[in-house]
Order: structure tokens, then sequence, then C-alpha cells
């Protein structure tokens, strides 16, 4: 009945902390990047059904891959997120989308970089308010770089990218 | 604070022998462009020269740029670029700087266009009506005789037609009587010199 009641909800905002961890490989070289993001968000739909995210994530960044100083990353998504009502105290919901971003870098002949990705998660609200509720997550991204070009190849760079995350949404 | 470490704890076991953030440059970088110092003179009738270009990337390798860049000559009327094959242009002769350029990486290399002196129609006997190829032979200030691809105009005094493929020009003779005239650099006015042959086909 609670449940229900909250499950009204229809524009929400969020915010959540998250473990990002990416994987490039290629023939000549593997890299990593782990470290910490964060993701700001505004949703429409319900708690317990169909809704659209539009998020922004702020990846840090320590790792230096495409260049000697490879900035933090910023990475917008747009998600389409399906949540079922299982008659518990959790909605569960999988969610597939897109995004594309940017981060600077110092390489020789480009100082922004940008990539666009393809999204996958799944994850749950658990209602703890009438207008909050806790959300655990874990998003896979399929990211494809800018094309690099070394004259002699166009390196057409392609990543792993791993999200699990953990936040609050505010429902109005 | 609290939602920090409930989310550490939930992503801790996921993120288990997952590797630390890489530090150094996995994507090699572009440190330097060349031109590859195979040729220096070209003769001012020769066919196209293809050019090489090497770039040297951080991590030590390099490898062929000589498709991606771009080819310029300081005067291309001695000398000019078709993409990174360079040919001479229509002034006889000299020297020109030629240019490789990619974004703020660049390489310079002298070119000398050795000039025609002189020149003859050395393939043109021609008996009977029908398709001949034409051929003319070029002398060079440095005394050495190359056949002439480039900078040469072949004309007639009636209809006969001229086609070039591959580098050969091929006149297609009628009955009667045909002056060939051959000029090589028709726009340059010290150079420009005509030679004529007469055909007469029964």
């Amino acid at each position: 009945m609670t449940l229900s009641a909250f499950a009204q909800s229809y524009l929400y905002f969020g915010t959540h902390y998250a473990k990002h961890y990416e994987e490039l490989k290629t023939q000549q070289s593997e890299a990593y990047h782990n470290t910490d993001a964060f993701n700001f968000k505004i949703g429409f739909g319900k708690q317990n059904g169909y809704a659209i995210e539009l998020s922004l994530d702020y990846i840090t960044n320590d790792a230096n891959i495409f260049s000697d100083k490879d900035s933090d990353k910023y990475h917008f998504n747009l998600e389409l997120l399906k949540a079922f009502d299982l008659d518990t105290f959790f909605y569960p919901y999988l969610k597939v989308g897109f995004g594309v971003g940017f981060m600077e870098v110092q390489r020789s002949t480009q100082s922004t970089l940008n990539f666009g990705s393809y999204n996958a998660g799944l994850g749950c609200f658990i209602p703890i308010s009438e207008h909050v509720d806790l959300e655990l997550g874990y998003v896979y991204k399929s990211i494809s770089y800018e094309q690099l070009n070394l004259l002699d190849q166009q390196l057409q760079l392609k990543t792993d990218g791993h999200n699990s995350y953990a936040g609050f949404n505010f429902r109005f | 604070m609290l939602i920090k470490k409930v989310s550490l704890f939930f992503l801790a076991a996921l993120f288990l022998g997952c590797e630390e953030s890489t530090t150094t440059p996995a994507i090699t970088d572009i440190e330097s462009i060349k031109i590859e110092n195979n040729v220096s003179t070209i003769y001012s009738t020769d066919k196209a020269q293809e050019l090489y270009a090497t770039v040297y990337h951080t991590d030590g390798s390099a490898g062929d740029a000589s498709d991606s860049l771009t080819w310029t000559s300081s005067d291309s009327s001695i000398a000019t670029f078709n993409l990174n094959s360079v040919y001479g242009g229509s002034i006889n002769g000299g020297d020109v700087n030629i240019s490789i350029s990619h974004e703020h990486f660049s390489d310079t290399l002298a070119l000398h266009v050795i000039k025609l002196v002189d020149f003859s129609i050395t393939h043109a006997d021609i008996n009977t009506t029908g398709d001949h190829p034409l051929e003319a032979t070029a002398l060079f200030e440095d005394n050495t005789s190359r056949i002439i691809y480039n900078n040469i105009t072949w004309e007639a005094n009636n209809s006969a037609l001229f086609t070039t493929t591959n580098d050969i020009t091929t006149i297609t003779i009628q009955a009667g009587v045909t002056e060939l005239n051959a000029t090589v650099f028709a726009e340059d006015n010290e150079t420009n010199i005509t030679k004529s042959i007469l055909y007469t086909i029964e």
C-alpha cells in the first residue's frame, strides 16, 4: 500500500556515487581506469514502471591513458528504465540508453577527446520515505572514442566501462 | 557519509580483481615527421616521382605517412604535386623547397629540377594510316637524355586525333600530308621549343 503510494511520483532528481572501472585493450597495450564518479540526473516516470533519465557523470581521472595528462571526464546519458513491482520492499529495474562525453587530453594534435557509449544496466529503487528512495545499480558502457590520427594509422579505440553505484532519488 | 560507506561496501565486491589505473600513456602519439631523402633531383619532363614521408611515434615506432600529409612546393611553376608525387611545373627547371605538414609538425627538403636544353622527336616513323605512338627525347643540362612524358604538346596541321594513355601519346593519322609539331614548355618563354616532322601517307 505504502509502496504503491510512493510509486505515483513522476518527476525526480537523483545523485549517486559510483565506482568507475574502464578497460582498454588493443593489440599493443592494455590500460585501466579505476576511479570514482559522481552522477547527477533528472528523471521522469514511475518508480515501479517506465521512466526516462537524463544524467551527467562526472568521472574523476587519475589515469593517463591517452596522453601525459588526461583530464576528468564528463559523460551525458539518456536512458530508458523499466522498474518492476514484485510486491517487496524494493523495485528492481533494467535500463538501456546511450551517452556522449568528452575529456581534455594533451596529445600532439588534440586537446579534446570525444566519446560515445551504449549503456545497459540493472539496479533497484528502495523507497525510504514518501519522496526519497535509495538506489543501487550497475551499468555497463560500451565506449567508443573519437578516432586518433597517427598519420600511418587511424586508431579507433573502444573500451568496456563498468559503473557500480549507490545514491538517492528525490521524487515530487 | 553513510551513502559512501554503503556504496563502497556494495562496490568492493564487484571490483575485486580490478587493475589499478594506468598512469603511463598506453596510446602512442606523433613525435615528428620526416621526408625520406630518396629524391633530391627530378627532370623537368619526367613522369611524376613518388615521394615518401615517415612518422615517428613517442613509443619509438615509425610508419609510412606519405598519403596522410599535405605536400607543397615553394614554387609550383617549377615543381608541383599530385598528392605525394612531384613533377616538373610549367617552367623549365629550377630549385624549390618541398614541404610536408600536419598541424604543427613539418619538414622541408631541397629539390632541384633539372632543366631541358633541347629535344628531338625520336619515335615517329609513321608510314601507314592508323594509330602510332609518339615519342620525344630530351637532352638535359646534365647531359642526360630521357624520354619526355611531361610538358610536351603534340599538334597536327589536320584533323588527326591524339590520345594519351599511361603517359604515352598516340596519333591516329590519316592519308595525305601531315605536319606533326611537338612543343615543350609552351608556357615558358625562355624554353618554348617546337620541333616539326612531315609525313606523306598514300
